[in-house]
């Protein structure tokens, strides 16, 4: 099970899974989207700590049941050790040994994107399925998973979008999403448009009801960043 | 490729019995209930929590005990005699949400239970008399919204108060008429944040005020009076507690969430702490004397949604006078010498009030003779558990949505630390307690012990605060989550002879040597003795002495403008490093819903969840199957012949 934790978190994809380019230049997504984690890994042989900073547009977070995604978010921080197959090839002690890892936020971005991995693979079933394990989210986030250099660690996001699936397993469903606009809850569904009561509802009805269970992705923007980050919601509710 | 799939696993097996220093608990149960059929298992019968109030008749005969419970739309009612509630009532089209009995009125053969509904509307109903029966708010004239918190006022024959997720709290007089037309409201008095107004009217009528707390449309979630009945603390969706002094309506103090909203709030028995829990997953000790967060708790793994003070097994300092008081003035050490003399009723001695306030709540505490909070009426045995230790030891409890109940024991040394200036490299001045390079090279050497200990258990990342604790046993994670409870406690007993300045002291040290396990910032650094940690960005990161310079220049960065909250880093909501974590001294998950009550009682305590069932804990000793025990399995009975 580390194992497969470790394969999944070193290599965080990139929000649409595309590969950038090298050193691609830089586009308003970047700004508003790019974050930067830091991947500290400590070889249990000659202690020396190795970090290695990697870019990131999305968190993708594993879900439990009944927990908050405060909670599955500070587990995608939780430190691991890298041993058997997949150990660490120490450039100190050239040669691979046992070592402890773990992936904290150390450029915290504008528009935070957490992605909730809910289509798992199961072994004994040899195909996805969907997990619709209760994740509740408040409506702001700070985040324990910082790195102790990080810039602004004690940032404070605010809900503006989730984006939501309906249905029952991968392979089929339907997106739809709430955003927040001008303080409203509005739900895009296709051509739908729908205002949620107000957002005490919001408050209520997502965390509480089936919809929280099946939420994919939630967008917290920092406050008093740029409003303007709204109108790219819409487009990047496809990512799901 | 494969998964870790974590759900679902061993891990996640209900505890039906747990350790702490005092023994064991245990889940009272029958086993052929133990484990209900989850065939009838609904999430139809309303978003209400399910709520417990306790009340204990003065019969002579010793069988006043009566426990009220709401459940989707029902609401129950049981005494002594286990075959049929003493009362039970179905609603339709609303759900009863919350409850309170009124201690000053009752008798032996009647008590008045206010009722609050998820439409707004206040029912007051006798269920032992059953003649009265009273509806306020009925037309929904004076709010619409959800009933959040109802809580007779303390000492109080008539008055009672309501919050509503409006966030409106309303004062009403039980024999007033909520009049035929909405009221009219004239401001009364303003604060900071709050509101409060009077109906305009000839004859005086419900509500008698309207307190508006936060911004508009706020969810007041609930609110508690000290135990001395003098002061308010109201905890709000806007991530606000404020404190209020009752009688004048003054705003004594607040204070704000990491983030999300409070959800949940009580006083400790002695009224010097109220603790509130809410979407930030913590836990938060705010100290009234001093008007700041003294402490956050972190340990559950989702939102906090009961936090409940054990006044059984808080233990006050014998010899308090000879303990430092930080910013504290002398009449306050009196207060835990009162309280160590056993008084029947240790929560009425509220001497911490400052000047006018002292007047209002003598005059309450004469009404108030067995009321305020039921879990203490009989204290008796309960502080006997630590009388041997020098410092005041609070026990706290948390539920929450994570099905897990949480213990929490909170020594006043850890709660009387100054804030900031020891746990933090502040200002120009840079280089301070966890910076210095002194520090950082003995932290350096000792890493590599703890170290290898956590490599030989494995990764998981709670495991890691127990390495300090336990660097001699050789065992497995899982087992070693067994042991913790045991070995913390013993230490704890130990540990609480210091007094309070070395407490401080020398535990940061250890702790910071146990946060050298590469651990998890705020899981890891340690768990120490007292089960409480300092989440030192410093320290954490062993060898890696760049990140000492980083941390420099990272905390000079930051400036109160950053945040528009303007709140973070100071007394009302410090940074995550500026204050004292602590750690649950247990955390087991009980049930298999999110959790809604938590009682303490004097020989058990009770847990309530979202789908219905309410558990009774036998304390240590206590194996009596009291009646409560008795009359939940037959009330899950019957929900479950109600299902098929």
């Amino acid at each position: 099970m580390p194992a497969e934790r470790h394969q999944s978190s070193t290599k965080p994809k990139m929000g649409n899974g595309e590969t950038p380019t090298p050193q691609p230049e830089p586009t308003w997504v970047h700004e508003i989207f790019q974050g930067i984690l830091t991947s500290e890994t400590r070889c249990l042989n000659c202690e020396t700590v190795s970090s290695k900073d990697e870019d990131f547009f999305d968190l993708q977070v594993d879900v439990d049941q009944n927990t908050s995604i405060t909670h599955c978010l500070k587990c995608f921080s939780n430190t691991e050790t890298l041993c058997s197959d997949n150990k660490f090839k120490c450039d100190h002690c050239s040669s691979y040994q046992e070592a402890q890892k773990r992936m904290r936020v150390k450029k915290l971005p504008m528009i935070l994107a957490l992605h909730l991995k809910r289509f798992k693979y199961m072994e004994q079933y040899n195909r996805h399925i969907k997990v619709s394990h209760r994740v509740v989210f408040p409506l702001e986030l700070r985040l324990f998973n910082t790195s102790d250099d990080a810039v602004n660690p004690d940032r404070l996001y605010d809900l503006v979008a989730v984006v939501i699936h309906c249905g029952s397993g991968p392979n089929r469903g339907h997106y739809i999403s709430i955003v927040k606009s001008h303080g409203f809850w509005l739900l895009f569904d296709d051509d739908m448009v729908d205002l949620q009561v107000d957002q005490e509802d919001m408050a209520d009805v997502v965390p509480g009801s089936p919809i929280s269970s099946i939420c994919l992705q939630e967008f917290y923007i920092s406050t008093g960043a740029l409003i303007s980050g709204l109108r790219v919601m819409g487009e990047c509710s496809s990512l799901g | 490729m494969k998964m870790a799939v974590q759900d679902g696993g061993g891990k996640d097996e209900l505890k039906t019995q747990f350790i702490t220093r005092e023994g064991t608990y245990r889940l009272m149960t029958l086993s052929e209930y133990s484990r209900p059929n989850r065939v009838g298992y609904t999430n139809t019968q309303g978003s209400a929590a399910v709520r417990v109030s306790f009340v204990t008749l003065p019969d002579p005969s010793g069988n006043g005990d009566r426990i009220c419970f709401n459940f989707g739309r029902e609401l129950y009612v049981y005494a002594a005699d286990l075959t049929k509630p003493v009362d039970k009532k179905m609603y339709k089209g609303t759900n009863p949400t919350c409850h309170d009995f009124n201690m000053v009125t009752m008798t032996p053969d009647s008590v008045s239970l206010v009722v609050g509904f998820s439409t707004g509307q206040i029912q007051l109903i006798d269920p032992i008399k059953k003649e009265l029966s009273k509806l306020y708010n009925e037309e929904r004239l004076i709010d619409k919204t959800k009933v959040t918190c109802i809580r007779w006022v303390p000492g109080s024959t008539n008055l009672f108060l309501v919050s509503h997720s409006s966030g409106q709290l309303y004062l009403y007089n039980e024999e007033l008429p909520c009049g035929t037309a909405p009221p009219h409201y004239q401001p009364f008095k303003q604060g900071d944040g709050y509101a409060i107004h009077t109906c305009k009217t000839k004859s005086t009528r419900n509500p008698l005020y309207r307190w508006v707390i936060g911004s508009e449309g706020c969810c007041i979630n609930e609110f508690a009076f000290s135990p001395c009945g003098a002061y308010l603390a109201v905890v709000s969706q806007d991530g606000f507690l404020r404190v209020f002094h009752y009688d004048t309506m003054e705003l004594l103090g607040s204070a704000r969430s990491y983030f999300g909203g409070f959800l949940c709030v009580c006083w400790s028995p002695d009224g010097r702490y109220v603790v509130v829990g809410g979407e930030d997953d913590l836990v938060t000790v705010w100290s009234f004397h001093e008007r700041r967060v003294v402490a956050r708790g972190q340990g559950h793994r989702s939102w906090v949604s009961v936090v409940a003070f054990d006044p059984y097994t808080t233990s006050y300092s014998e010899q308090d006078s000879t303990v430092d008081f930080s910013g504290g003035s002398d009449d306050e050490t009196a207060q835990p010498q009162v309280q160590q003399n056993h008084t029947p009723n240790p929560i009425h001695n509220c001497t911490l009030s400052s000047g006018s306030s002292e007047r209002s709540s003598v005059t309450r505490n004469s009404g108030l003779g067995g009321a305020g909070n039921q879990a203490s009426n009989r204290n008796s045995s309960g502080s006997d558990f630590n009388r041997m230790n020098a410092a005041t030891c609070y026990r706290l409890g948390s539920v929450g949505q994570d099905t897990q109940l949480c213990l929490w024991d909170i020594t006043e040394d850890v709660l009387r630390q100054p804030m900031c200036s020891k746990l933090r490299t502040s200002g120009v001045g840079g280089s301070g307690n966890f910076g210095g390079s002194g520090t950082f090279g003995v932290n350096g050497s000792a890493s590599g012990g703890t170290y290898h200990l956590n490599s030989t258990s494995g990764c998981a990342a709670r495991c890691n605060n127990v390495s300090t604790t336990l660097q001699t046993n050789a065992v497995t994670s899982k087992d070693k989550e067994c042991l913790v409870d045991g070995n913390v406690s013993h230490f704890h007993g130990v540990n609480m002879h210091n007094n309070s300045s070395v407490g401080v002291t020398a535990p940061s040290l250890t702790q910071r040597l146990a946060g050298l396990g590469f651990g998890d910032r705020k899981d890891g650094s340690g768990t120490h003795k007292r089960n409480f940690s300092l989440a030192s960005r410093g320290g954490s990161t062993g060898g890696d002495k760049n990140n000492s310079s980083y941390r420099g220049t990272g905390t000079s960065n930051r400036t109160s403008a950053d945040d528009p909250m303007r709140l973070i880093g100071t007394g009302a909501c410090p940074r995550f490093d500026e204050c004292p974590v602590l750690e649950p001294l247990i955390c087991k998950k009980i049930a298999h819903e999110r959790l809604t009550a938590l009682v303490f009682r004097e020989d058990c305590f009770v847990t309530a969840c979202q789908d219905g069932y309410v558990y009774t804990w036998a304390r240590p000793g206590k194996m009596v199957l009291n009646f409560t025990v008795v009359f939940f399995l037959l009330f899950l009975n019957q929900q479950q012949l109600h299902q098929q």
